[in-house]
C-alpha cells in the first residue's frame, strides 16, 4: 500500500492481545489473524433418531446404525459440543446420555447427560469436550425417569479443522 | 403376527448390535419400522440358540429355534404337509408338519435340503 497517508492505517494502530488469545499486536495483523481462524473454525451439526418406543438403555440410530456400534464421528480439534436439542413424542422427563468410543462400543464413556423438561421440544447449552476421531453416541439412559417415543435428538459442535 | 423377545433369565440382557435392552425377565417389542435393523443382527441369533432370549410371535412362543430365528430375520416359513421334521433332537414340530426357511427348499426332490441329510441319518 503506498503512503504518505493523512490518517491512520492498520498497521500502524496498536492492538491489545492480552484479552483474547490473539498473537497479533497491531490491527492489521489482528484481522488477518482472524481471517485464518474463521478459516478453520467448524460447527458441524450431528442427529440422531429412533422411532417407535424407545425403552431405557436404548441407543439412538445414525442413518440406521446404532450410534453404539458405530457413531458420528468427530474431526475437529479442541471440539466441545456446544448444543444439544431433543425432540419427543410425549410429553416426558427423558435422561439422555453422550457417549464417546471408538468403534463397535470400544472404550464407551460418558461424557455428559441431560435430562428434558416435560416438554416435546427441548435444547440446552453444554460444554461437552470431545477428543478427535472419536465416535459419538447417544443413549436413553438406564435411569431415566421416562421411555422415550420417537426421538429426534441433534448436536452442535464447536471446534477447529487443522 | 408380532416379534417380540423374551428374556428367560433374570438380568437385563443388552442386544448390542441393534442398540436395545431387554429386561430382567421382561420383553421387548420389536417395531415394524425397525425389522431391517434386526435381520441381520448375529447378537440375537446367539441369544436364540443359547437360550437366553425366546421370541413369541404374539400369541405363541417359539420352541424351535430355526423358527425363531427365521421370524427375526424375516425369512419366509413354508409349511408342508407331507413331511416330518426330525431334529437332532427328535423333536416334532408343527403337530406331524414341517416347518422349513424357504432357502432350504430342495426344488429337485421336493424335499428340505437338511430335511433329506437327515433322513439319511435316520436310515442309517
Amino acid at each position: 500500500m503506498a503512503g504518505p497517508f493523512i490518517s491512520s492505517v492498520s498497521r500502524s494502530v496498536p492492538f491489545d492481545n492480552t484479552t483474547n488469545g490473539f498473537v497479533s499486536e497491531d490491527v492489521q495483523s489482528a484481522i488477518e489473524e482472524l481471517k485464518v481462524i474463521a478459516a478453520n473454525s467448524a460447527s458441524p451439526g450431528f442427529t440422531y433418531g429412533r422411532s417407535g418406543n424407545l425403552p431405557n438403555s436404548t441407543w439412538l440410530l445414525n442413518d440406521t446404525v446404532p450410534s453404539n456400534i458405530s457413531g458420528r464421528i468427530n474431526f475437529l480439534n479442541d471440539c466441545f459440543i456446544k448444543k444439544i436439542f431433543i425432540a419427543n413424542q410425549d410429553l416426558s422427563i427423558i435422561k439422555i446420555g453422550i457417549y464417546t468410543h471408538d468403534g463397535n462400543q470400544v472404550n464407551l464413556t460418558l461424557v455428559g447427560t441431560v435430562t428434558t423438561l416435560a416438554q416435546r421440544s427441548n435444547f440446552f447449552d453444554i460444554a461437552l469436550s470431545v477428543p478427535i476421531s472419536k465416535q459419538i453416541a447417544i443413549r436413553i439412559e438406564p435411569d431415566s425417569l421416562n421411555p422415550g417415543k420417537n426421538m429426534d435428538i441433534g448436536l452442535i459442535l464447536k471446534g477447529t479443522l487443522t | 403376527m408380532l416379534k417380540i423377545l423374551k428374556n428367560t433369565t433374570v438380568v437385563d440382557v443388552f442386544i448390542k448390535d441393534t442398540g436395545v435392552l431387554v429386561p430382567a425377565s421382561g420383553e421387548y417389542i420389536i417395531q415394524p419400522q425397525d425389522y431391517p435393523l434386526w435381520t441381520p443382527s448375529e447378537d440375537v441369533v446367539t441369544l436364540i440358540v443359547n437360550n437366553t432370549i425366546v421370541v413369541n410371535d404374539g400369541q405363541d412362543n417359539l420352541t424351535n429355534k430355526r423358527v425363531a430365528i427365521a421370524l427375526i430375520q424375516d425369512n419366509q416359513i413354508v409349511i408342508n404337509e407331507y413331511y416330518t421334521l426330525v431334529q437332532d433332537d427328535d423333536v416334532l414340530i408343527g403337530n406331524g408338519q414341517i416347518l422349513y426357511l424357504n432357502d432350504d427348499f430342495d426344488t429337485t426332490n421336493n424335499v428340505p435340503q437338511y430335511l433329506y441329510e437327515e433322513q439319511i441319518i435316520e436310515d442309517d
